[in-house]
C-alpha cells in the first residue's frame, strides 16, 4: 500500500509540475513525499523514487519518440554523442537522480525526529 | 550524524536541481540549462509533434475572408485565398511555422546579433555586419519606400509580418522550435524591417563581392603593365549573356599608368562565397519536341538545413503562382504561373566602390565631402555576447556610406565603402516579384523588371505565347572607364557614380534566332558594351551551357534535367590536353603512368564513381600555387588578388617562359612546362596511396554536405558521394550547389518539376526536415503540384486541408 501510495504521489508530482509549472518544483515536492512516506530506510526512499520517476520522465519521453520513429531522439543524441536510446535513459536519469536525491534528503530529515 | 545525512543529502539535491537549471558552458560551445531542455512535458521531446495548432479553434482578425490551404506530401503550402493580403498573411503564418528559426538568424545574421545566440564564435561576423551598416540602412529603405510605393504595394511586408506574428503569438516554451529550445532564447516579434534586412543578407551574398583593396595592392605591388598582364579584364573565351556586335567598341587597353594607389594593410571583412552563382535559360518552340518553350533554373547557393528555399503555391482571384522564396520575404522569386515562368541568376558585377577619408580634423569628426567640410554621423553601438561582457565600438558614416575600415596609426588609410545596395532607393524591389507573379506576358515581365533594383539579376522569361527572354536586371552604376577596381585616393566628382544605366541600355535578348536565351553569371555583354563594368565571372558554365543549348534540338523535360545534372566542365576541355602535352612521362613508375592514362581516357565529367577527375583537379591546383608563388608572398604582407584560372591557362599556352613560371626559391629558372611536371609530382605523392584504394573516387574525395544553419553534424547531412563540380553546369562542391532545380513546360496550363536538398519542414524532429534530399542526390525531380483551384484533384488527394478563418 506504502509503494502504491509513493509510486502514485511520485507520478503525480513529475507528471503536473513540470506540464503546468517549472520543473524543479517537483523536486521540492519529492522532498515532502520523501518525508511522509514512511520507509525504514533512507535508500528505500531513495531508489525508489529514483525508479518511479525514471519511469515517468523516460517513459513520457519514449511515448513522444517512438510515434517519431526516433527522428528527434537520434539527432538530438547525435548532439550529445549518443544513440536516442540512451537520450530516452537520460531524460529518465535527470528526473530520477533529482527526484531520488530530494526524496533521500525528505527521509532523512524525518529521521533527525525518529529516536 | 543524522543531521549530517540531511544536509549532505539536501545539498546534493540543490546541486543537481542547481546545475540542471542553468546553461552550460562546455569549452567552446554552450548548453541549454538541461533540466528545461529535457523535461519530457516542456523540452525538445515536444518539438517531435508536427503541429500544435487545432485550425477549427482558431480564428484571424487579420483576414478579410476565409483562406483555405491543402498541404502536399511534400509539406508545400497550396494557399487558395480571396484577395492578395490574406493570402500573404497565410504565406507568412505558415512559413514561419515551418521555418521560424532559420528566419530569425537570417535577419540577426544581417544586423550583426548573431552573438547573442551563439556566443564568441559569431563575434566577427557581428562587428562586420554592424560597420556596413546594414541595419541602419535597411531603416533607411524602409523610409524612403513611402516616398513612391503604394500603400497597397507596401502593405505586403506588413501583411506578411503579421502572419508571422500570429504564429509567433500561438508559441509558448513547449511550442516553440527546437533551435529556440538548443540556444536557449525566444522568438521576436517579426517586422518589416526583418524582411528588408533578409533581402539585404541576400544582396550581400550576391553583389556583396569586391576586390578593391587586394586590387589596389596588386596595383601598388606590381605596377600598371605587370597588373594588365596578370589580371586582364576580359576572357576572350567568353560567351556573353547576350552578344550583340552592332554597339560601338569598349576599349579594354585602358591605361592605368595614371592610377594613383596606395598600399592597404587592412585586413578585408569576409567574403560572400565565391560559389554563389546559377543557372537559368529558356529554349523556344523551336527547339523542344512539345513545340512549346522550356523554362530551366538552378540558384546556387550555399547548401543549409534549413533550406534556403521554401516552396509555395499562391492561388487569388487575379493570380495563381508556383515556385520558391526565400523565408522572411512575401510571394515568389523564382516560379512560374499559368501563363509564364521566370528565373534568376546572379550578375555579379562589383557595385561596390572605396574611397579614403580625407579628415578635416583631429578628432575624426568631420571630412572633406568635395569642397565641403562635412560631419561625420556617429553611433554608439554594443553588440551583446552569450556569456561574455559586450562589445563595443562607434558606427560612422558619411555621405557615400560607412567607414568600414580603420586604423589608428594610419588614419589617412580609413577607408569608405560605397555599396550600391545602401544607395537611396529609386523604387520598391519587392514589387518586382510581385509584379511577376501576376505577369501574363513579355511585356508585363519587362514593366516588371523595370523598377527591380538589388541584387542585379539576369531574368529568364518564357512565356506561352511561345516569347523567350533574358534581361540583366537591377541598378548598375554609371562608371567611368576602369573605374570601381581599385581603392579611389580622394573623393573628388569624377569619381563619383554618375547615376544609373538606363533600363533600356540594359542587355537583354527577346527570341533570338538560335532558340535559346541563358546565363550562368558570365559577362553580361561582349566587350562592345558602351558602359563599363567590372565583376566576377563565370568562365567554363556559362560557355558550355551555350554549346550545349545550341547543339539540342526536339528538347523534352528529360533532356533539360539531364543538362541540369550534367557534370562535363570546359576548364577540363580547356586544360587538360595541354597537360597531356606537356607532361614527360619518360622514367615513370607503373603508378604514375597510369594517373595519365586515366586522364587519357578521361570523359571530362566529373563523375562521381570516377578517378581521373582527382588526378586532374589536384594537379591543376598544385599548377596553380606553383605558379603564383610571387602573389602568395605578397599575401602572407596584405590581401592581393590572386590572378584567375583562366589567365593562368592562357599563359601556360601563349608565354610558357614567363618569369612568373620560375619559383623564386629555387635556383633553377623554372618554365610552365617545369611546372606542369614538378606539379605532377607533388600530385603523385598527395594520391598514391588514395589511388591504390578501389573505393576512392571523385564523390568520396569531394563530397557534398548539407549543413544545419548551427554547423552540428547530427542536424547535418555530410559526406554525401555526388557528381559535380564547381566549373560544370551542375556545380556542387561542398556545401554550395544547386539550391533549386526548376523546369517547366509552359503549356495551356504548364506542367514543373523541382527538387530542392532539403525539405519543407525546419524542424529536425520532422519527417519533412530533408525529405527531398535523397531525390536531389540522385538528380531527381518531383512534379510541382500546380493546382488549377481548391478542388484540383489531379494530383491525388493525399493533401491535408487547414482552413483559415476570418473572425
Amino acid at each position: 500500500m506504502k509503494f502504491l501510495i509513493h509510486f502514485v504521489l511520485i507520478l503525480l508530482i513529475t507528471i503536473l509540475v513540470p506540464m503546468y509549472s517549472i520543473w524543479w518544483y517537483m523536486v521540492a515536492l519529492a522532498t515532502l513525499v520523501g518525508f511522509f512516506v514512511p520507509y525504514r530506510k533512507t535508500f528505500s526512499s531513495f531508489i525508489n523514487s529514483f525508479l518511479f520517476s525514471f519511469m515517468s520522465w523516460g517513459g513520457a519521453a519514449a511515448i513522444l519518440a517512438i510515434p517519431n520513429d526516433m527522428l528527434m531522439a537520434d539527432r538530438v543524441g547525435g548532439i550529445l554523442n549518443i544513440s536516442g536510446i540512451a537520450l530516452i535513459l537520460v531524460t529518465g536519469l535527470i528526473a530520477g537522480i533529482c527526484v531520488g536525491f530530494a526524496s533521500a534528503a525528505g527521509h532523512s530529515f524525518r529521521q533527525v525526529f525518529k529516536k | 550524524m543524522k543531521i549530517l545525512k540531511f544536509i549532505v543529502l539536501s545539498g546534493i539535491t540543490a546541486g543537481l536541481v542547481f546545475l540542471l537549471n542553468n546553461p552550460l558552458s562546455v569549452k567552446e560551445s554552450s548548453l541549454p540549462a538541461l533540466g528545461s531542455f529535457f523535461n519530457p512535458f516542456e523540452g525538445f521531446w515536444n518539438n517531435t509533434k508536427d503541429s500544435h495548432i487545432d485550425f477549427n479553434a482558431l480564428s484571424y482578425d487579420q483576414l478579410l475572408a476565409d483562406v483555405e490551404v491543402k498541404i502536399d506530401e511534400r509539406g508545400v503550402p497550396h494557399i487558395f485565398a480571396q484577395n492578395m493580403e490574406d493570402a500573404i498573411f497565410v504565406q507568412g503564418f505558415l512559413t514561419a511555422q515551418d521555418r521560424l528559426w532559420q528566419m530569425e538568424i537570417t535577419h540577426r545574421s544581417a544586423s550583426g546579433r548573431l552573438s547573442e545566440i551563439f556566443g564568441e564564435r559569431a563575434l566577427q561576423s557581428d562587428i562586420r555586419n554592424r560597420r556596413i551598416g546594414n541595419k541602419h540602412y535597411a531603416e533607411k529603405r524602409i523610409e524612403k519606400w513611402k516616398a513612391f510605393a503604394t500603400d497597397e504595394e507596401r502593405s505586403i511586408l506588413d501583411k506578411y509580418a503579421k502572419g508571422v506574428n500570429a504564429y509567433i503569438s500561438s508559441l509558448d516554451e513547449r511550442t516553440k522550435p527546437f533551435e529556440y529550445k538548443l540556444f536557449n532564447h525566444s522568438p521576436e516579434e517579426f517586422t518589416s524591417l526583418h524582411s528588408t534586412l533578409i533581402v539585404t543578407k541576400m544582396a550581400q551574398r550576391l553583389c556583396g563581392r569586391e576586390e578593391d583593396l587586394e586590387k589596389t595592392n596588386a596595383l601598388a605591388a606590381f605596377g600598371p603593365d605587370e597588373f594588365r598582364y596578370l589580371y586582364p579584364e576580359y576572357n576572350p573565351e567568353q560567351s556573353p549573356i547576350v552578344a550583340d556586335s552592332n554597339q560601338v567598341f569598349y576599349p579594354l587597353t585602358d591605361d592605368l599608368t595614371n592610377v594613383v594607389v596606395s598600399s592597404y594593410d587592412h585586413k578585408p571583412f569576409e567574403k560572400p562565397n565565391p560559389s554563389n552563382g546559377s543557372n537559368n535559360w529558356a529554349v523556344s518552340g523551336k527547339k523542344t519536341k512539345s513545340g512549346k518553350p522550356i523554362l530551366c533554373n538552378d540558384p546556387h547557393l550555399g547548401m543549409t538545413l534549413p533550406s534556403v528555399w521554401y516552396e509555395i503555391q499562391i492561388h487569388t482571384p487575379d493570380m495563381n503562382v508556383y515556385g520558391v522564396t526565400l523565408p522572411g520575404i512575401p510571394g515568389v522569386i523564382i516560379g512560374f504561373n499559368e501563363d509564364i515562368a521566370w528565373g534568376v541568376t546572379n550578375v555579379s558585377h562589383d557595385v561596390t566602390d572605396f574611397y579614403k577619408v580625407s579628415w578635416a580634423n583631429e578628432d575624426k569628426s568631420a571630412y572633406n565631402f568635395l569642397n565641403e567640410v562635412k560631419e561625420i554621423e556617429s553611433e554608439a553601438d554594443t553588440i551583446l555576447i552569450k556569456g561574455k561582457e559586450p562589445f563595443t565600438q562607434t558606427l560612422k558614416y558619411t555621405e557615400l556610406g560607412p567607414i568600414v575600415y580603420t586604423n589608428d596609426k594610419h588614419p589617412e588609410k580609413d577607408l569608405i565603402m560605397r555599396w550600391l545596395v545602401n544607395e537611396d532607393p529609386e523604387s520598391f524591389e519587392l514589387s518586382t516579384f510581385i509584379n511577376l507573379c501576376k505577369a501574363k506576358n513579355y511585356s508585363d515581365y519587362r514593366k516588371a523588371l523595370s523598377n527591380y533594383s538589388i541584387p542585379a539579376q539576369n531574368f529568364v522569361f518564357a512565356d506561352n505565347n511561345g516569347d523567350i527572354a533574358i534581361t540583366v536586371s537591377g541598378k548598375f552604376p554609371l562608371k567611368a572607364e576602369g573605374q570601381g577596381q581599385f581603392i579611389h585616393e580622394e573623393i573628388k566628382e569624377e569619381n563619383l557614380w554618375k547615376g544609373y544605366i538606363p533600363f533600356d541600355s540594359l542587355p537583354h535578348a527577346y527570341n533570338p534566332e538560335n532558340g535559346f536565351v541563358g546565363s550562368a553569371n558570365q559577362h553580361s555583354t561582349s566587350p562592345n558594351y558602351p558602359f563599363y563594368y567590372n565583376g566576377f565571372f563565370d568562365h567554363y558554365r556559362g560557355r558550355i551551357l551555350n554549346k550545349k543549348l545550341s547543339e539540342l534540338n526536339n528538347i523534352t523535360t528529360k533532356d533539360m534535367m539531364a543538362l541540369q545534372n550534367d557534370s562535363e566542365s570546359l576548364l577540363a576541355h580547356d586544360l587538360n590536353p595541354l597537360l597531356m602535352e606537356l607532361i614527360d612521362e619518360s622514367g615513370f613508375n607503373a603508378m604514375k603512368k597510369s594517373m595519365i592514362q586515366m586522364l587519357r581516357d578521361w570523359d571530362y565529367t566529373f563523375d562521381k564513381s570516377s578517378k581521373a577527375p582527382i588526378v586532374f583537379y589536384s594537379w591543376w591546383q598544385n599548377i596553380y600555387k606553383l605558379t603564383w608563388d610571387e602573389v602568395a608572398a605578397i599575401a602572407e604582407q596584405r590581401a592581393v588578388s590572386r590572378p584567375e584560372g583562366w589567365r593562368t591557362i592562357e599563359m601556360i599556352k601563349t608565354d610558357s617562359a614567363s618569369n612568373y613560371f620560375d619559383i623564386t626559391n629555387t635556383d633553377e629558372v623554372e618554365n610552365a612546362v617545369d611546372i606542369v611536371n614538378l606539379a605532377f609530382e607533388q600530385t603523385y605523392e598527395e594520391l598514391k596511396d588514395k589511388i591504390n584504394d578501389q573505393d576512392y573516387d571523385w564523390g568520396k574525395h569531394w563530397p557534398a554536405e548539407v549543413l544545419h544553419l548551427s554547423k552540428l553534424p547530427s542536424l547535418s547531412h555530410s559526406e554525401i558521394p555526388i557528381s559535380g563540380f564547381k566549373f560544370a553546369l551542375n556545380a556542387i562542391r561542398g556545401n554550395h550547389g544547386p539550391s533549386w532545380r526548376m523546369i517547366v513546360e509552359l503549356d495551356d496550363y504548364p506542367r514543373a518539376y523541382g527538387v530542392y536538398p532539403g525539405g519543407q519542414s525546419g524542424n529536425p524532429a520532422s519527417k519533412l526536415y530533408d525529405s527531398n534530399l535523397e531525390a536531389w542526390t540522385k538528380g531527381e525531380y518531383f512534379e510541382l503540384q500546380f493546382m488549377k483551384n481548391a478542388e484540383d484533384n489531379r494530383f491525388g488527394t493525399n493533401q491535408e486541408t487547414l482552413k483559415f478563418k476570418k473572425s
